[in-house]
């Protein structure tokens, strides 16, 4: 009989995300990209998501990087687990 | 909403439009430089070509900034193939874009000089320098009806030239030309060597365009059409005064509603003064002479065959006696010429050895043509 395999990780599913996505990578032109992003949420009233990508496993500047460079969001982002 | 990723950039973006309800995907023109670029493309090359929804690469913000103050119109250059990926970037045009502010639309067309050539044939040869008229007629007015029904609006530039190079550089050139603050591009999403083989115009404009573009994908669906039960308008009908190809024209006319326009022709070789004769290089007075009598007396056959009740149903009809060595090749001209429809033709049904002696117009028609095409039997003896 074969050994049983270690338990592993189930694949994350992907978190929907309706609106309009902006990625960003803190750069200036992310910025007004997100900008024009963000006119376009309020014209469509679409809710806007701002996004920054990370092969970091500890992301945490990224993060507060982001929270900073929200279009129009006041609250910090919630933590992920 | 903020949110932290965790993976490659163009991956995420990519997967998060394939589920949930995004609309929009919006980055910066930035991204890779160097090699990686070059074998992988950017960030906003590699989202655009894998996400289920229109990528929006921002160059120049300050153009939206101003369309949304209200201060001018968003001038948006769209580059149009005919082909159902541009039929999406068209909608998505009019569902999201137009009804947001006013703007200003230029459809621009890039055509191969040797296919359309081909395809719509023409007294003019073809030029270095421009289309022979009768190429840029037909194309203008079959993107014209196209975008028209796509957009609901016939208020827009169009643009078409010939080009013998690669359409990607000479589109985004055009855009520069017209001050786009936009470039709307559809895209058929070809990954990896599929891509390398068919070259990718929307990647080619991202890479040079100066202008924000937007890439739009085709939704699944529609590469099973799009959902539009089409109009017969338009009608090509041939004969060559057999029974069956005579038969042929009166169900021509039964596939028109009110309005409709037919063409009904007959194909003659070039020097013909009668059914069985014909000259051959220049021809003598008398020569010349019979032919005209011949072209008038088949043109009087043809109008004797318009039913009595095509006016009763509205339909208008044109005759014409076209001339040339290869019928087939003509028939599907006209029929781009006239942007037909439905090409409705009479066919003997032959098989076998009597279809290799005597051949087929009608099936050769049928396999060659990118219309519609009605075949019309003999009744069964």
């Amino acid at each position: 009989m074969k050994p049983s395999s270690p338990a592993r990780k189930a694949p994350r599913r992907p978190v929907p995300i309706t609106g309009i996505l902006c990625g960003t990578d803190f750069s200036e032109n992310a910025r007004a990209a997100a900008d024009v992003g963000a006119q376009l949420a309020q014209a469509w009233e679409q809710p806007l998501t701002l996004a920054h990508a990370t092969l970091d496993l500890e992301p945490t500047a990224a993060r507060t990087a982001l929270s900073r460079r929200a279009p129009g969001c006041a609250s910090p982002p919630r933590p992920t687990s | 909403m903020t949110r932290l990723l965790e993976g490659e950039a163009s991956e995420v973006l990519a997967d998060r439009t394939a589920v949930g309800s995004t609309r929009l995907v919006v980055v910066s023109s930035l991204g890779e430089r160097g090699p990686a670029r070059w074998f992988l493309g950017s960030v906003a090359e590699r989202t655009a070509e894998h996400a289920k929804v229109p990528t929006l690469v921002v160059r120049q913000a300050e153009p939206f900034h101003a369309w949304f103050r209200g201060e001018r119109a968003l001038r948006i250059f769209i580059a149009f193939d005919f082909t159902q990926t541009s039929d999406a970037a068209l909608r998505w045009v009019r569902s999201d874009l137009l009804r947001t502010r006013p703007c200003e639309l230029v459809l621009a067309h890039i055509n191969w000089p040797p296919q359309e050539g081909s395809r719509i044939g023409g007294a003019t040869p073809m030029q270095l320098e421009g289309n022979p008229p009768e190429v840029q007629r037909v194309l203008t007015r079959d993107l014209k009806v196209r975008a028209n029904e796509l957009l609901g609006t016939d208020d827009f530039k169009v643009r078409i030239e010939p080009n013998w190079g690669r359409p990607d550089v000479r589109l985004a050139d055009m855009a520069t030309e017209e001050s786009a603050d936009l470039i709307v591009v559809g895209s058929h999403q070809s990954h990896g060597l599929k891509r390398l083989w068919h070259h990718s115009i929307s990647r080619g404009i991202l890479e040079r365009a100066t202008a924000s573009v937007a890439v739009v994908p085709t939704p699944p669906a529609a590469r099973h059409g799009d959902g539009m039960v089409p109009w017969v308008w338009r009608v090509l009908t041939a004969t060559d005064f057999s029974p069956v190809g005579d038969r042929a024209v009166a169900h021509a006319y039964a596939q028109l509603p009110q309005g409709g326009s037919l063409r009904l022709v007959h194909v003659i070789p070039p020097g013909a003064m009668s059914d069985s004769q014909r000259f051959a290089g220049r021809p003598t007075d008398r020569q010349a002479a019979q032919h005209r009598a011949y072209v008038a007396s088949c043109q009087k056959r043809l109008e004797a065959l318009i039913p009595a009740e095509a006016k009763e149903r509205g339909v208008e009809t044109e005759v014409a006696v076209l001339t040339s060595t290869d019928a087939t090749r003509e028939l599907r001209q006209e029929a781009e010429r006239f942007g037909a429809d439905v090409i409705c033709l009479g066919t003997h049904g032959r098989t076998g050895a009597a279809k290799a002696l005597m051949g087929s117009t009608a099936q050769a028609v049928l396999a060659s043509s990118a219309r519609p095409v009605l075949l019309v039997r003999p009744p069964a003896e």
